[in-house]
């Protein structure tokens, strides 16, 4: 699933760590959701989006596949 | 520095372990030097088992702890080891039968399974996960 996690982090300067600190999930998870080869859980998702206070549509595409 | 459901981990694992160490050199120890019935002997050749059960709740506290991702890297090397092992000794049968090879012993089949979820395990983590 496309995502825009990777640009969202970069213009807050937010390390993957630190994405993972906010929405409480390890580094390797943020890394696999934003290569695609990890689609979260809805939980994850809305706090994905909450931390950079989006909706979820604003931070993934279901119909788009990853980079 | 170790996380902290890490150190939880390593402590309550080390400590089955020490436990299950104890029991098995008593075990052993009482089985060789004295003579008891069939119960008590099966009963004191079991006895490592319980420590060892610690064990296995001390991987799942473990297992609940991670994140999602951690967590279905783990299921997923847990699934691979299984089907390996149950598939490997499968074929295995079938050797033994037509090969006459040696039978291995069942107690093989526990430490095989937990290697290869390791092997696997490190497999996912740093080459398709990676």
């Amino acid at each position: 699933m496309k995502n825009r996690l990777r640009v969202l982090r970069a213009e807050r300067r937010w390390s993957q760590a630190e994405l993972g600190e906010r929405v409480g999930v390890s580094r390797q998870a943020i890394n696999a959701v934003e290569t695609g080869k990890h689609d979260p859980s809805l939980t994850l998702a809305f706090a994905l989006a909450g931390a950079f206070e989006l909706t979820i549509e604003d931070v993934f595409d279901p119909n788009g596949e990853a980079d | 520095m170790m996380a902290a459901n890490a150190r939880r981990y390593m402590i309550h694992f080390g400590s089955a372990m020490l436990l299950y160490m104890a029991t098995l050199f008593g075990s052993v120890f009482l089985l060789s030097t004295a003579e008891f019935g069939p119960a008590l002997r099966g009963l004191i050749a079991i006895l490592p088992v319980l420590p060892g059960l610690g064990a296995l709740w001390a991987v799942m506290v473990f297992y609940r702890s991670l994140d999602e991702f951690k967590q279905r890297i783990l299921a997923e090397a847990m699934i691979i080891a299984a089907l390996l092992t149950g598939f490997g000794t499968f074929a295995y049968g079938f050797l033994e039968g037509a090969l006459d090879l040696p039978a291995i012993p069942m107690i093989w089949v526990f430490p095989v399974m937990i290697g290869l979820w390791g092997l696997v395990g490190c497999f996912q983590k740093y080459v398709v996960y990676r």
